[in-house]
C-alpha cells in the first residue's frame, strides 16, 4: 500500500542522508592521528589574564595537511605560552555565509583572537568583525580587511619553485602531472614557480594541470592523480590539503612532491619534497601582540627568509649534488638575490609579457599544459 | 530457535495522543541511547546536551542564528512533503533549490541599483520559485509525458544544478560572479535594495514569507479542490482517475509547485543571509535536509515548521559541541542518532510491538516430526 | 468418515484466539477434521474462517490456544513449515508466477531438488497428477495464458504434487462457472476417498450441502456450532450464519421499463495487453431496468464496463446516455451526464483507501456545492453530509480520522454503493456488487440496487455470481471471449443454461 512505501522511503532517504554525512565529515579521522586541540577547559586562577585564541578550518585538523599545518602552529602557541592562554578549535567548518555564525559564537564565548584558515571565511569573518569590535581577527589568504581584521598568507612559490627542480630532475618522462584544486591565483603563482623551477633544471619538462574543484577530498584528488599517471606522467605535483596523489603516485612507482607539511610517510619511495608551512613563530607573535595590547589589523606576507615558508626534507632518491643544487637557490631566495618570477615572464603561448602583479596573477607560463580559467 | 518472539503489527488508527507522544518519546529516547554513546567515549551527556541548548535556545543571538537556519528548511521540508503527499518522488530539492537561487541573484543583478526594496524583494522570492519550478519542470514534463522516474531525474539534475552553480562562478565570467575580485571567484553582490532587512541580530523578514508561505501550502493542500483532488490522486491514482480527476495535471501542478517552494528557499537565502550566488554559501543539503524534516513531520506542513527549527538547532549546535572538546565525528554521529529514533518513532506510531499471550504449544519446536 | 473410530484427528484447533488491530478475529474457536473428509467452514465474511485457515495454514501465529496435528501438538511457523507436515492452502487470491509454466510453478519453492529443474519430469508429474484427478492443465502453458478455472487447478495440483494431507480450499467456487464446480467437487470427493482432508470455505449453502461431510459454522469469530451435513437443514445452517432468520431480497414483478436511457453499440476495447477484450458488443438498458450480464471473469467484462464509463478509450462503437452521445467524453464529463460506476475493486479503484470515509463519500461530488464554494471546500459539508450518509445507509466502524481502508468489506461497499447512489444518476453500472460480502451486506447492497430501479435508474448489472442475477435483473446477457452470446429474460433462464454459454458453447440463438 501506498503508505507503507512512503515510509520504506522516507527511512531510506534518512539512512542515505546520514551515510553522506558521516562520509563528508569522518574522512580526516582514518589517518590515525591525534584528534583536535580543543579548550582546555581549567581555568585558570586569574582568568582575566588568560587569552582565549580561537582557529577555524575548513578541512578536519588531521588532514596532515593545510589544516593540519595551522594546528602545529596553535599547538607551539600553547606549547610557549602554557596557561596563559586558552585555544579552541573548530574543525569542518564549511565555508560560506554559515560561518558568520560559528565567528560570532566564538567572539560572544571571549575569544579575543580569531584565526580563519580558508579563503572562503573572509567576507563572514568581515561581518562578524563588524559585530564584535574588540575583537582581533585574522584571515589567511584574503585580501580584506577591517579595523580589527587582518589577513596573512606566505610566498609559497618560493618553495613551490625549489620543489619543482626536485620534479623536474626526477622526471624521466618529461611529463609533471599536477593536482590542483580552483583557477585562483594563489594556486596559478604556485603552478608557475613549480613549473619554472622544473624547467630550470630540465629544459624540456611539461606540467599538465587538472583541476579537481576541491580543497580536500582524497577519493577525487586521488582519481585526478591517476588519470595524470595514465597519460604518461611520472611526477605528481600538488596542490591539495589530503595525501591522495601521492598515495597514487607511490601505487604507480612514480615520484611526488606533496604541500603543506612533510608527507614522506604517506608515500616513502614516491615523495621528493614539498613547499610547507610553519605558522607558528606567526601565530606567537599575534598572541604576544593581543596580549601586549599592540595587536594591529595588518596584511602579513611571510617568506622563507622569515621562516613562514620552507621546504621539506628530502625524499631518499634525490641526490645530493641536487640536494646541494636546491639548498643553493633557497638560500639565494632567502637573501633576496634571487627571485622566482622574471620580468617579462614567457607566458604558454610562448608570449613575452608584463609580470604583472602577482596577487592577480592568471595566466600560466610557458611549460604548462592546460587552462588557467579552469 | 525463539519460540517466544515479539509481535509487529499495524495499529490501524493512531491516537492524537499518541501522535503527539511517541516524537516526544522518541526524541527522548534517542537522548538517552546518545547520552549512553557519549559517556563511553567520554563525554559528559547533561554538558553536551546544556551546550546544545545553549547553542541553539540560550541566548537572543543563538535564537536568531537557528531561526535562520530553520527559514530555508521551512520551504525545503514543505517542497518534498506536498510532493511526497502526492506520491511524486521529488528528490531534487536541492537543484531546486540552488536553481531559485540562480535565479534570484539573476533578476536582482539584472535589475540593478534603480529600484526600491517593494520592487526588488517581491522580485527576487518570485524569481526564486519560478526557478525552482522551471527545475522541477525538466523532472515533470517527462515523468507525466513518458512516464519517466523522477527519482533518477531529480537526483541527476540535482547534480547538474550544482556543477552549473559552480560554472557561473568558478568557470565563466557569467554576470552572477563579481568581476571585481580577481584572486577568487565569488558571486557578485546583489543590490543592497534586493536583501531582505534583518531585524534581530543577523535574522532577517524570511522567517516569515517562509512561515507565510508554509501556511498558503498547507491551505492549498488541505482546504481547496484542488487539494483534495491531489490527496486522492495521490492516495490511489486508479480511483482518481475513476473520479474524473486528471491525474498527470496534478502530478505535473504539485510537482510544479514543489519546486517552486525549494526555489522560494533558494531565493530567500540569496537575499536573506548570503547576497550573493555563493556556492560555498549555497551548497549546504538545505534541500536534501528538507526531505528528512518533511519525513520527522510526517508530511504536515504545519509540523514542518517546528521540525525545521529543532534541524536548523541540531545543525547549528556542531560547532558549539566542538568548540567543548567534542570531536566532529562524535558531533555527526549523535546528530543521526537523533535523527534515527525520530524515524523510530514514525514507526511505533503506525504498528504496536507486544508480546503473544500465551502460545501453549511452544513446547513443541518441531511440527514436522509429528 | 466418522471421528470416532480411535484414529487421530488430521488436525484439531482448542480455543484458538487471534486478534488484529485488537479486534478479535478469532475467539476461542475450536475445530477439528477428520481423515478422510470434506469439511466445510461456513460463516459471513469476517466471522474468522480465513483466518482460522491461515493458522492452520501456518500464515499466521495464534495468540493463544492450542493446536494439534495428527494427535500431537503442533505449531507451523510458516506455510512452508505446514506443507511439509502436508497442511497446504488455495487462497481466494492464487499465489502463482504468471510468467512461469505450470510445471515451474510447481516446483516454485520446493528446495529438494536442487539448483536445475528437470523440466520434463516436472511436466510429467503435472500431466499424470492432471490425469489421475481430473485436473488436466498444459504443463507448458505459462499461467497468464491460462483461466481462473485453470490456475485454480494449478493451485490444487501444486499441493498434490507435494503431497499435501490437508487441502485447505478458501471459496474456491467463487471464481468458477456452475459446471466448473461440480467438476471441482468430483475431484475434491476424490481426494476425500484417498483418505485425504479437505476444508471447503464458502458461504453458499447449496455447495456446502452437496459435497461436504460435516459443517463448522463460524459467526464473529466464534464456533457457533458443528454438524453432520446430513442431518443440516438450510434454514438452520442460515441462522447459524446470521443469527437471525433472514431472507435475500429478489427481484419483485416490476413496472414496466420506461424509455432507453443507455444504449450502447457495436463497441469494441483492448485489453492492457493489446488484444481486443471487448468485441463488438451492443445492448440497451431502459430506464427502471436493471439487466444483467453474465460470465466468467476474465471475458471482456473489466474491459467493458471500463471503456463504458470513460476509463478505458473505444477502439470502435458509440455510446449514449438518454439519447445523448457520450462516446468521445471524459470520464468526468460521463458522471455530470449522470452516468454511475461501481467498479469491482473497491479499495483498488473506488475508494481512496487513505482517506476517510466522509472525504469518500464526497469523491465524486466534491467539485459542486455544499462540498464547495467555489474553488475552497467547505469542512462543515464534508462532516454534516458525511454523518447524514452514514446514518441513512447504516456505514459501521467509521471514526474520526479513520482512513476507509479499515472498515469491513461490507461497509466499503456501502459507502461505494451510497456515493453513486447519492449522485442519482441516469445510469448505475455495477460489477460484481456482493463479491466476498456477507449475507447481511449482500441484502443491503441487493435492497439498495432493486431500490435505483424503482427510481428508475437503467442498471447494468456485471457479474459473475448467477445467484445474484437471476434475483436482480430483468433480462440476462452472456458475454463470453468479448462478446455477446445469449440474452434471455431472467424467467426463461436456469444455470445450466446459462452455464454452457458462459462455457462458450453457443446452443442457441435466443432473442
Amino acid at each position: 500500500m501506498a503508505f507503507k512505501r512512503w515510509r520504506l522511503f522516507a527511512t531510506l532517504m534518512v539512512v542515505i542522508a546520514m551515510v553522506a554525512a558521516a562520509c563528508s565529515s569522518g574522512g580526516g579521522d582514518s589517518e590515525g592521528s591525534e584528534p583536535a586541540e580543543t579548550a582546555t577547559t581549567t581555568a585558570a586562577a586569574e582568568p582575566a589574564e588568560v587569552l582565549k585564541i580561537a582557529f577555524v578550518h575548513v578541512g578536519p585538523v588531521a588532514d596532515k595537511g593545510w589544516s593540519w599545518a595551522h594546528d602545529q602552529g596553535a599547538k607551539y602557541v600553547k606549547a610557549q605560552l602554557g596557561d596563559a592562554v586558552e585555544i579552541t578549535t573548530l574543525e569542518s567548518i564549511p565555508e560560506g555565509s554559515d560561518a558568520q555564525r560559528v565567528f560570532e559564537d566564538l567572539a560572544a564565548a571571549g575569544n579575543k583572537l580569531i584565526f580563519g584558515t580558508s579563503f572562503g571565511y573572509m567576507e563572514p569573518m568581515l561581518a562578524a568583525a563588524e559585530n564584535f569590535p574588540d575583537v582581533a581577527f585574522m584571515h589567511a589568504t584574503g585580501y580584506k580587511t577591517s579595523e580589527n581584521m587582518g589577513n596573512y598568507f606566505g610566498a609559497a612559490e618560493e618553495g613551490r619553485y625549489l620543489s619543482g627542480m626536485a620534479a623536474g630532475a626526477a622526471t624521466k618522462t618529461n611529463l609533471i602531472g599536477y593536482v590542483a584544486a580552483f583557477p585562483i591565483p594563489e594556486v596559478l603563482r604556485g603552478i608557475n614557480a613549480f613549473t619554472l623551477g622544473a624547467r630550470e633544471v630540465n629544459p624540456d619538462v611539461e606540467v599538465q594541470v587538472v583541476w579537481t574543484s576541491t580543497w580536500f577530498d582524497p577519493p577525487k584528488e586521488g582519481t585526478a592523480a591517476e588519470s595524470l599517471l595514465d597519460a604518461g606522467a611520472d611526477v605528481i605535483a600538488m596542490h591539495q590539503d589530503s595525501a591522495a596523489p601521492g598515495q597514487a603516485a607511490e601505487a604507480a612507482g612514480a615520484k611526488w612532491v606533496g604541500y603543506n607539511t612533510d608527507m614522506t610517510e604517506f608515500a616513502p619511495n614516491a615523495w621528493l619534497t614539498a613547499a610547507i608551512w610553519d605558522w607558528g613563530p606567526f601565530y606567537l607573535a599575534q598572541a604576544k601582540a593581543v596580549i601586549d595590547g599592540t595587536w594591529k589589523a595588518e596584511s602579513v606576507y611571510g617568506n622563507m627568509a622569515d621562516g613562514m615558508v620552507a621546504l621539506a626534507p628530502f625524499g631518499e632518491s634525490v641526490d645530493e649534488d641536487l640536494q646541494a643544487l636546491i639548498l643553493e637557490r633557497e638560500d639565494e631566495i632567502k637573501e633576496g638575490i634571487f627571485s622566482v618570477f622574471p620580468d617579462p615572464i614567457v607566458d604558454q603561448d610562448g608570449n613575452e609579457r608584463e609580470l604583472g602583479d602577482i596577487f592577480t596573477m592568471d595566466y600560466f607560463v610557458k611549460g604548462v599544459i592546460g587552462s588557467p580559467t579552469g | 530457535m525463539s519460540t517466544r518472539r515479539l509481535i509487529v503489527e499495524p495499529r490501524g488508527l493512531a491516537s492524537t495522543r499518541l501522535k503527539l507522544l511517541v516524537p516526544v518519546a522518541s526524541v527522548i529516547a534517542a537522548l538517552i541511547v546518545a547520552g549512553i554513546f557519549l559517556l563511553l567515549t567520554g563525554e559528559s551527556p547533561v554538558e553536551v546536551y546544556a551546550k546544545m541548548l545553549d547553542a541553539s535556545f540560550g541566548s537572543q543571538r543563538g535564537i536568531a542564528e537557528t531561526m535562520i537556519s530553520a527559514t530555508p528548511l521551512i520551504l525545503t521540508g514543505v517542497a518534498a512533503a506536498i510532493a511526497f503527499k502526492m506520491q511524486v518522488w521529488n528528490i531534487g530539492g536541492e537543484g531546486q533549490f540552488l536553481m531559485g537561487a540562480i535565479f534570484s541573484a539573476g533578476i536582482a543583478i539584472w535589475l540593478g541599483d534603480g529600484f526600491p526594496a517593494t520592487v526588488m524583494i517581491p522580485a527576487v522570492v518570485i524569481a526564486g520559485g519560478l526557478g525552482g519550478a522551471f527545475w522541477a519542470a525538466v523532472s515533470a514534463i517527462p515523468r507525466v509525458y513518458l512516464g519517466t522516474n523522477e527519482i533518477i531525474t531529480t537526483l541527476m539534475l540535482n547534480f547538474i544544478a550544482i556543477n552549473f552553480v559552480n560554472f557561473l562562478i568558478f568557470g565563466s565570467s557569467s554576470p552572477w560572479r563579481d568581476s571585481a575580485v580577481a584572486t577568487f571567484p565569488t558571486g557578485r553582490p546583489i543590490p543592497d535594495a534586493a536583501r531582505l532587512p534583518e531585524f534581530f541580530f543577523r535574522l532577517d523578514v524570511g522567517i516569515f514569507i517562509a512561515i507565510v508561505l508554509a501556511i498558503i501550502a498547507w491551505y492549498l493542500m488541505g482546504k481547496t479542490r484542488w487539494g483534495f483532488a491531489v490527496r486522492v490522486a495521490g492516495d490511489s491514482t486508479d480511483t482518481a482517475r475513476y473520479a474524473g480527476i486528471s491525474v498527470p495535471r496534478k502530478i505535473l501542478g504539485v510537482f510544479l509547485l514543489s519546486g517552486a517552494f525549494a526555489g522560494f528557499a533558494g531565493g530567500l537565502f540569496v537575499s536573506g543571509p548570503v547576497g550573493a550566488l555563493d556556492p560555498r554559501s549555497l551548497i549546504l543539503n538545505l534541500g536534501f535536509t528538507g526531505i528528512i524534516v518533511a519525513a520527522l513531520a510526517r508530511l504536515n506542513l504545519i509540523a514542518i515548521i517546528p521540525v525545521a527549527v529543532l534541524m536548523g538547532a541540531l545543525n547549528n549546535s556542531g560547532p558549539a559541541l566542538q568548540s567543548i572538546g567534542v570531536p566532529t565525528a562524535t558531533v555527526s554521529m549523535l546528530q543521526g542518532a537523533i535523527l534515527l529514533f525520530a524515524v523510530a518513532g514514525e514507526f511505533l506510531i503506525e504498528n504496536r510491538i507486544r508480546r503473544p499471550e500465551s502460545v501453549t504449544v511452544a513446547a513443541n519446536p518441531e511440527p514436522e516430526t509429528a | 468418515m466418522s471421528t470416532s473410530n480411535g484414529e487421530p484427528l488430521a488436525v484439531e484447533l482448542r480455543n484458538v484466539d487471534k486478534a488484529f488491530y485488537g479486534v478479535k478475529a478469532n475467539d476461542n474457536v475450536s475445530f477439528e477434521l477428520a481423515r478422510g473428509e470434506v469439511h466445510a467452514l461456513l460463516g459471513e465474511n469476517g466471522a474468522g474462517k480465513s483466518t482460522l485457515c491461515s493458522i492452520l495454514a501456518g500464515l499466521y501465529r495464534p495468540d493463544a490456544g492450542e493446536m494439534w496435528f495428527e494427535g500431537k501438538p503442533a505449531l507451523f511457523k510458516t506455510p512452508k513449515d505446514a506443507l511439509a507436515a502436508g497442511v497446504g492452502m488455495v487462497y481466494q487470491h492464487f499465489r502463482l508466477v504468471s510468467n512461469l509454466t505450470v510445471a515451474e510453478n510447481l516446483a516454485l519453492g520446493h528446495h529438494d531438488q536442487g539448483v536445475r529443474l528437470d523440466q520434463k519430469e516436472l511436466a510429467r508429474a503435472a500431466e499424470e497428477l492432471g490425469e489421475r484427478y481430473d485436473l488436466a492443465v498444459d504443463p507448458t502453458a505459462r499461467i497468464w495464458q491460462l483461466s481462473v478455472g485453470e490456475q485454480q487447478r494449478v493451485e490444487i495440483l501444486k499441493l498434490l504434487y507435494r503431497d499435501a494431507k490437508i487441502l485447505i480450499l478458501d471459496e474456491p467456487t467463487a471464481v468458477l462457472t456452475p459446471q466448473e464446480g461440480q467438476a471441482l467437487f468430483k475431484t475434491m470427493r476424490q481426494l476425500a476417498g484417498e483418505g485425504r482432508s479437505i476444508i471447503f470455505v464458502s458461504h453458499k449453502l447449496d455447495e456446502v450441502k452437496q459435497v461436504s461431510d460435516r459443517v463448522t459454522v463460524l459467526r464473529n469469530g466464534k464456533t457457533v456450532g458443528g454438524v453432520a451435513t446430513k442431518d443440516a437443514d438450510a434454514r438452520e445452517l442460515a441462522r447459524m450464519m446470521v443469527g437471525r432468520d433472514l431472507e435475500l431480497p429478489t427481484r419483485s414483478a416490476s413496472a414496466p421499463p420506461g424509455e432507453v436511457m443507455f444504449s450502447v453499440s457495436d463497441v469494441r476495447v483492448l485489453s492492457d495487453r493489446g488484444l481486443e477484450a471487448v468485441r463488438g458488443v451492443s445492448f440497451e438498458v431502459r430506464a427502471g431496468e436493471i439487466v444483467g450480464i453474465a460470465g466468467v471473469s476474465g471475458n471482456g467484462q473489466r474491459e467493458l464496463a471500463q471503456g463504458l464509463v470513460g476509463l478505458r478509450r473505444l477502439t470502435a462503437g458509440r455510446v449514449e446516455i438518454d439519447g445523448e452521445d457520450v462516446t468521445s467524453d471524459t470520464v468526468l464529463e460521463r458522471i455530470d451526464k449522470g452516468l454511475a460506476y461501481v467498479p469491482q475493486s473497491r479499495l483498488g479503484m473506488g475508494l481512496a483507501p487513505g482517506l476517510t470515509t466522509e472525504e469518500n463519500l464526497a469523491l465524486k461530488a466534491f467539485r459542486r456545492p455544499p462540498y464547495s464554494r467555489g474553488r475552497t471546500l467547505v469542512a462543515s459539508a464534508f462532516r454534516d453530509e458525511g454523518a447524514r450518509q452514514i446514518e441513512q445507509y447504516d456505514i459501521r466502524g467509521v471514526r474520526p480520522g479513520l482512513p476507509i481502508r479499515l472498515l469491513s468489506g461490507g461497509n466499503l461497499q456501502k459507502a461505494l454503493l451510497a456515493r453513486e447512489v447519492e449522485l442519482e444518476p441516469k445510469v448505475l453500472i455495477l460489477r460484481s456488487p456482493t463479491r466476498g460480502l456477507d449475507v447481511g451486506a449482500t441484502e443491503a447492497v441487493r435492497n439498495q440496487i432493486l431500490a435505483e430501479g424503482v427510481r428508475g435508474t437503467a442498471v447494468l448489472l456485471i457479474s459473475e455470481d448467477l445467484d445474484e442475477l437471476m434475483a436482480l435483473a430483468d433480462r440476462l446477457l452472456v458475454i463470453y471471449e468479448g462478446e455477446i452470446v445469449g440474452e434471455m429474460q431472467t424467467e426463461e433462464a436456469t444455470s445450466e443454461r446459462l452455464g454452457l454459454l458462459m462455457a462458450g458453447q453457443r446452443v442457441e440463438e435466443s432473442a
